[in-house]
């Protein structure tokens, strides 16, 4: 399968270091180079609620906490959408409308604008990514394409990490998202319902399955799918 | 150029387009609904819509088929047959006769032992770049006339995908794709659900989202949700167990 070169480059960006540096730190360092940004913080959905994980910079962290505390702010809306949230300028009366909390914090620090991009997959929000800038300058559609791309194989190299294996190169980052995810999405709906677990732990806990009997995901979710294979906690059924 | 028969049904297919995005239908419903119109339009057996997602990967998107999903599935994931040679050349492919075309050795092999003898690829342009394609399987050769509404079809894809709006930019495409690729695994999610409750295939499951989505009134993006969020209050969740 041909995989942009562009998509690789963000791949091997996201692998770098892989081994001493964490992933959600990883993350944050690619988003900055990627998204023309100042600075970047990175929420993750735990236990139902979105929290703070890691960020380019207190200031950044700062920014992050706020619109999670008060539920208002590009991020907090980004958990909650398909599509990224951008606001172009804060000082601006219709931001200000929209988040009247976080607008005037974002004005007393000399943040002028901000992208957040959701980590979604399929019908599970696993965080947001929040890019901030404190210059005018637009976000280009070079940015955006790229902070899509970005925002998609974190979420796979999350849900990777959760079922227990960490990707040290670009191949492996790429991998499972060239896979048919069709297949994928109805086997984890079929494991989710026999058990009675979200969609997302249905899909973590297949590829769980995947690297445990080292076999490729395609083939487990072909079995799940065909009625072929019942995955435990604890492995095969 | 002769007038087809099918005029009327193209018409309503156009009309139905254009209701279905002024009403903020769902992208994976509209592309449904044309990759089954064109089997109601078009003497083929079997079509399938592939779209590029924000990876540059090729994905299927809307098949009205089993086998169409298989044989678009197949090309993507090896690289051969009309419709990738339409995504990298950005030109139609068509008049493939499967069982004479020795270029795609194992993709003729494959679609001739689903029956057909002839498949198209017509491509989804925006602005000059290929964006996805429409792939049409066959049993018999389609008359250039077919082959200028299947383009028209593909066309109506690329206008779904663009909100209507030809000059639209980059990023309301790239946003739409995002959402249109959401919305097709919220739904295998919620096939995949409901074909392990009640035991069916995953086809009679998609069946009986669709019943209970026009039985409670909702849209079936909606339905799909309820489906995998548990959200059993939802009014289209007691028409599921209906056959």
């Amino acid at each position: 399968m041909v995989i942009d070169a562009n998509v690789s480059r963000i791949a091997a960006m996201l692998a770098q270091d892989s081994a001493t540096i964490k992933l959600s730190n990883r993350i944050c360092s690619v988003a900055v180079r990627l998204l023309g940004s100042d600075g970047v913080s990175l929420s993750i959905l735990v236990s139902n609620y979105l929290s703070s994980n890691a960020a380019s910079g207190a200031e950044y962290a700062f920014f992050d906490e706020q619109q999670l505390t008060y539920a208002d702010g590009p991020t907090f809306d980004a958990s909650k959408s398909i599509e990224p949230i951008t606001a172009d300028n804060f000082e601006s009366a219709s931001e200000i409308e929209k988040w009247p909390i976080f607008s005037p914090i974002a004005n007393q620090h000399g943040l002028i604008s901000m992208v957040a991009y959701p980590m979604r997959i399929a019908s599970s929000n696993l965080g947001v990514i929040s890019g901030y800038r404190k210059n005018k300058k637009e976000l280009t559609k070079k940015e955006l394409v790229d902070g899509l791309a970005l925002s998609t194989l974190s979420t796979s190299l999350i849900v990777q990490e959760l079922a227990g294996k960490v990707e040290t190169d670009s191949k492996e980052i790429l991998g499972p998202i060239s896979m048919d995810q069709s297949l994928i999405h109805f086997a984890a709906g079929k494991v989710a319902e026999r058990y009675n677990i979200s969609t997302l732990e249905s899909l973590v806990r297949i590829r769980a399955h995947a690297y445990k009997t080292n076999s490729p995901l395609s083939e487990i979710a072909s079995q799940i799918a065909n009625g072929n294979l019942e995955i435990v906690a604890g492995g095969k059924k | 150029m002769k007038l087809i028969p099918e005029s009327e049904h193209l018409a309503r297919t156009f009309v139905d387009l254009t209701q279905s995005l002024s009403s903020g239908e769902d992208s994976y419903e509209v592309l449904s609904m044309l990759s089954n119109r064109c089997v109601e339009l078009l003497p083929v057996s079997a079509s399938g819509i592939l779209i590029m997602d924000q990876l540059g990967i090729l994905q299927v998107i809307a098949a009205s088929s089993p086998s169409a999903h298989l044989l678009d599935l197949f090309q993507i994931q090896n690289e051969e047959g009309p419709c990738f040679q339409c995504y990298r050349t950005g030109e139609a492919v068509s008049d493939i006769d499967v069982t004479d075309e020795v270029r795609w050795p194992r993709y003729s092999s494959l679609a001739k032992s689903n029956g057909f003898t002839a498949t198209y690829a017509l491509p989804l342009k925006s602005r000059g770049t290929v964006i996805g394609a429409l792939n049409l399987f066959a049993k018999e050769k389609l008359s250039p006339e077919r082959i200028l509404v299947a383009q028209t079809l593909a066309d109506a894809a690329t206008l779904s995908l663009l909100q209507l709006d030809p000059v639209s930019n980059l990023e309301v495409l790239a946003r739409k794709v995002v959402s249109t690729i959401d919305e097709r695994d919220t739904i295998e999610e919620a096939k995949g659900m409901i074909s392990q409750r009640f035991s069916v295939t995953a086809d009679v499951a998609l069946i009986r989202i669709r019943k209970a989505s026009a039985k409670s009134n909702s849209p079936i993006m909606e339905v799909a949700r309820a489906i995998v969020t548990r959200n059993n209050e939802h009014p289209s969740i007691s028409h599921l167990d209906e056959n």
